[in-house]
């Protein structure tokens, strides 16, 4: 943007919190990316898990060997959502620091979805709870039980978009004008993108994560399933593989939809771009993995996850230096402006001592 | 003033983060912090005695709170975060940026806590004997170790926000962290969470074991037995916490003029925690002497007690925190003390981002038979009230709901016009008469156009929207002049900000 | 009508001999509060007290066999602390009593905590092998 071209009136400019931040800034940038990585995967684990539960379920009515896959994949759920949750904490904290007025902008304006996340997710939770320990019992009602399942991915659906459209509007201070409730907000460009890049990501995350829990598994656990661990093996890479192929996709149409920023983005495509590499190297190692033969499956399982958690990385590093750029300039003008409100409350507290002393003498 | 306004106008923005907490606080004390030592007790007193009935009763109360500690009690939890930085994002904000390390490292212990809690239920079953059963029964101890450090840590941060103590002067986080309420309170906190566990944990007895079975009891008094040592010790921290509370009262109201009702509040509150304490103290010598002749009816009784007391003592915390929402630092309205002489010269308009505009049915009420000039010069003033109002009394007051400003007006003034020069006269001097209320922060015509705003709404009940359904509007400069009524824009306020100006 | 209802309250009294024991000490008190003298309550309500207490202990020691040491904290816990704690509970309540002018909270609070003291005690004192926790009687 030119420094020379005024800034309209209808950006909002509000004035931050007047005291220090707690840490340095870098330190607190690391526990958001590092953090909110680890929080995201797991929600990827909780979200895929329960497509994937849901979907085998329905398999099962037919072929009894998935419904025992997708007992196997619904008892996961249990502890990576707790963990999930747990993850999520510190980002959060994180972010509230280092984007204050940004994030609880963002957050009021949309505020009855976002508080009505906690009871959605309380449903949510209390639904796999019921899936998963009423399982057996629940054996002559597939209907319900599947319905439950049912209303439990959906829910697990929606509630990211919540957060989704929070992260994004809280970027685009123009738009804080603008935006009436959740709806309209979601109605912002690149939200729906970027909602079906993670979509995307969940079965992707979530085939892997099967692949590491069949590779560790007893003989004769992998027995009791009816399938071969081969078998199990390979349809997590697959669950891994096609959705991942969909991104090369899905993931540019997100790049290329991401608003205009008035800090450069060159930081930010330089590390998607790639990214977008690291995923080309790992769609070939699952392939391969895919196509070999069923002695040697899972021998490469490592190198996919390392260039997983490289995309990974890559990704949220990316993400980081995109909000910066968004962001960056309009930060400024709020900590001259919060200085500038200092300066003046100082001013007028002198101003009302030495009257009440004059009044006093 | 810096966010846009979140509002309920009917349950009230408090009503919200009460509801979270009390809800929160029931089943972390009452779930987690005092039910997790009593289960790994349990266990460990089956597995000395060889009695599987211990064990397997241990197992069904913690199944119980695992369900519900991992979705309400999580949940809860992160809600408080939400609501808080929705209802209050200044004093928030203001809290992270001081107790940041505390939160982060409260939060690497929940951490650890979470993943205990899932280890401690998911292996009972698989490490059921030999040396896996002793390594179980401590993962049991540690997690009732790590639930209670979690509450250690944000009891601390509650106390801060009653008496900041030494940290108004030394703004380091230790000299926040051991502000003088810290400990009382959580000598308070810990009995009060075991007693609650343990009325719990008698409530559910009969759910797990059956009328004929003669456990039922033996549990039934083991469990008494715990709740009884924990009860006398409620009593006396409370005691302490009493004691110490008129010292935090003294710094945060500096009149002696609230001393009256505040002594009536705190008489109120010892009267109910005995009460409670002597109720609970009751039942469970009755569990004790004759478990047999316990009926289950009868354990509602200190329930009930223990939520009553327990909601009291929170409203207590809070009532003790007026006028500020961090003691000497921030009003409850989340302005802080020393912006108070620049808000009050220049007004809280002149500072403000936002405007939160008046809809179609807030618009309907105004007197018949006004030209179109009148009524929209009339509007704009009412608009500017609204503001005015939402900025500095939205906090804690709805328009028609819980504590609302319309149903004190009605008290006081009833059906008389409530004329502009009534309220405004009134709320300019109402801290005096009532120290629980902050000062008013803005200048004497934003009294007026606050009053003007006041009258509208004893002829229109529409409901109040908040900026989550109505949004926002902007303050442009030119917005301001008419909102202010203030004289033309000086040259240095009409220049717009450019990257120029703006890191100068 | 009278002579019946009578002869059914003995025969319910009758029916469990600790009945009756809670109704003497109910009655005990009743008298003490009827009195209304601070030194009487003192002093006979506090024989009564430790009267109890003394039979409980004499009786929880016996049943040791001179050694705490081979019992579970948790038997010992079970058998001590209840009529400990009613025994200093019933102390506060005679403190409160007598310390309080009558109809002030504290003294209410006294005269109720010492009635469920006072009968939860003499119940304590004068159970048999009834009212035992099951663990130490294996």
């Amino acid at each position: 943007m030119n420094p020379n071209v005024p800034v309209p009136h209808d950006i909002p400019v509000p004035h931050d919190i007047p005291l220090p931040m707690p840490a340095p800034e870098p330190v607190l940038v690391a526990v958001l990316i590092v953090f909110f990585l680890m929080h995201i995967a797991f929600v990827n684990f909780m979200v895929g898990g329960a497509l994937l539960s849901f979907i085998y379920e329905a398999r099962g009515l037919k072929q009894k060997r998935y419904d025992r896959l997708a007992y196997e994949i619904a008892s996961t759920i249990t502890a990576n959502k707790s963990i999930a949750v747990v993850l999520g904490v510190g980002p959060l904290l994180a972010i509230n620091t280092l984007y204050t007025v940004y994030f609880y902008t963002a957050n009021a304006l949309t505020g009855a979805l976002w508080v009505s996340i906690i009871p959605l997710v309380v449903i949510a939770f209390v639904l796999t709870y019921i899936h998963k320990y009423l399982w057996h019992r629940m054996e002559g009602m597939k209907a319900l039980h599947l319905a439950i399942s049912g209303v439990a991915c959906l829910l697990f659906l929606f509630i990211p978009l919540i957060f989704l459209t929070n992260i994004n509007l809280m970027l685009f201070p123009e738009k804080w004008g603008t935006v009436h409730g959740f709806l309209s907000a979601l109605a912002l460009p690149n939200v729906l993108p970027r909602y079906a890049h993670f979509v995307l990501a969940c079965p992707a995350m979530v085939g892997l994560f099967l692949v590491w829990l069949f590779r560790r598994r007893s003989d004769a656990e992998i027995a009791d399933t009816g399938f071969s661990r081969a078998e199990l093996i390979r349809l997590g890479y697959r669950w891994a593989f096609w959705p991942t192929m969909a991104q090369f996709l899905v993931g540019p149409v997100a790049l290329f939809t991401l608003p205009h920023t008035s800090g450069s983005q060159a930081g930010a495509f330089g590390l998607f771009g790639l990214s977008i590499l690291v995923s080309l190297a790992l769609c070939v190692v699952m392939i391969r993995e895919i196509r070999g033969p069923d002695g040697a499956i899972g021998r490469m399982f490592g190198l996919a996850a390392s260039l997983m958690l490289v995309v990974v990385v890559l990704m949220g590093a990316g993400r980081h230096l995109y909000r910066e750029a968004a962001v960056s300039e309009h930060r400024e003008m709020v900590r001259a402006k919060t200085l500038e409100y200092a300066r003046k409350a100082e001013e007028a507290r002198r101003q009302a001592a030495s009257a009440t002393a004059a009044a006093v003498k | 003033m810096d966010f846009p306004v979140f509002h309920l106008d009917i349950l009230g923005n408090r009503g919200l983060i009460a509801t979270i907490a009390i809800l929160h606080v029931l089943i972390n004390h009452g779930l987690a912090v005092g039910l997790m030592p009593l289960v790994a007790a349990m266990e460990w007193y089956g597995h000395k005695r060889g009695d599987a009935r211990w064990d397997k009763l241990a197992y069904r109360i913690l199944f119980f709170a695992f369900l519900i500690t991992t979705t309400v009690g999580a949940l809860t939890g992160v809600g408080i975060w939400l609501s808080v930085s929705l209802v209050n994002p200044y004093s928030i904000a203001s809290l992270i940026r001081v107790f940041f390390w505390a939160w982060f490292v409260e939060w690497l212990v929940f951490i650890t806590e979470v993943c205990l809690i899932l280890a401690y239920t998911l292996t009972w079953k698989k490490w059921a004997t030999g040396a896996a059963k002793v390594r179980h029964i401590r993962l049991g101890f540690a997690l009732a170790f790590f639930s209670w450090v979690t509450m250690a840590i944000i009891v601390s941060i509650l106390g801060f926000m009653m008496d900041p103590g030494n940290w108004l002067s030394q703004h380091t986080l230790w000299s926040g962290f051991t502000n003088p309420v810290y400990l009382p309170q959580l000598a308070f906190r810990t009995p009060l969470a075991a007693a609650m566990a343990g009325v719990i944990a008698m409530f559910l007895v009969p759910f797990f074991v059956k009328r004929d079975d003669p456990f039922r009891a033996t549990a039934l008094r083991a469990i008494a037995v715990w709740t009884l040592v924990a009860a006398p010790l409620v009593l006396a921290g409370g005691l302490w916490y009493y004691a110490v509370v008129p010292e935090a009262m003294r710094d945060n109201f500096g009149v002696a003029l609230a001393s009256l009702q505040f002594a009536e509040w705190q008489q109120k509150f010892l009267e109910i925690a005995v009460v409670t304490v002597v109720a609970i103290l009751a039942v469970v010598q009755w569990a004790i002497t004759r478990p047999q002749l316990l009926p289950r009816v009868v354990l509602i009784v200190p329930f009930v007690a223990i939520l009553w007391m327990t909601g009291h003592f929170e409203r207590v915390r809070e009532f003790v925190r007026k006028p500020y929402v961090i003691g000497s630092y921030m009003y409850a309205n989340g302005f802080r003390v020393d912006d108070y002489a620049l808000l009050q010269r220049d007004g809280v308009l002149a500072y403000a981002t936002y405007s939160n505009p008046l809809t179609d049915a807030e618009k309907a009420g105004l007197p018949e038979g006004l030209a179109a000039p009148e009524r929209a010069a009339l509007l704009t003033r009412i608009q500017a009230g609204k503001d005015v109002f939402m900025n500095t009394c939205s906090r804690c007051h709805t328009g028609h709901g819980v504590n609302s400003i319309t149903g004190h007006l009605q008290r006081m003034f009833g059906d008389q016009p409530w004329r502009s020069e009534l309220t405004a006269g009134y709320i300019e001097n109402m801290h005096e008469a009532q120290p629980f209320m902050p000062p008013f922060p803005g200048t004497a015509r934003e009294l007026e156009l606050m009053g003007a705003y006041l009258e509208h709404l004893q002829h229109n009940a529409a409901p109040i929207p908040g900026a989550q359904q109505a949004g926002v509007v902007v303050i442009t400069p030119t917005l301001r002049a008419a909102l202010t009524g203030a004289p033309p824009l000086t040259q240095a306020s009409a220049t717009p900000l450019t990257r120029e100006t703006s890191t100068r | 009508m009278i002579a019946h209802a009578l002869s059914r309250l003995g025969a319910w009294l009758a029916a469990r001999p600790d009945r009756l024991t809670v109704v003497n000490a109910l009655l005990l008190t009743a008298i003490l509060i009827l009195l209304g003298s601070a030194d009487l309550f003192r002093f006979v309500g506090g024989a009564a007290v430790l009267l109890c207490a003394a039979a409980i202990l004499v009786r929880s020691l016996r049943r040791m066999d001179g050694n705490p040491l081979t019992l579970h904290p948790y038997d010992l816990a079970v058998m001590l602390a209840p009529p400990a704690i009613a025994a200093a509970l019933a102390a506060l309540a005679i403190i409160l009593v007598v310390g309080h002018a009558p109809g002030s909270f504290a003294h209410t609070m006294g005269l109720v905590l010492f009635t469920i003291e006072f009968a939860l005690l003499a119940l304590g004192a004068s159970d048999g092998g009834d009212g035992t926790p099951e663990a130490a009687r294996a």
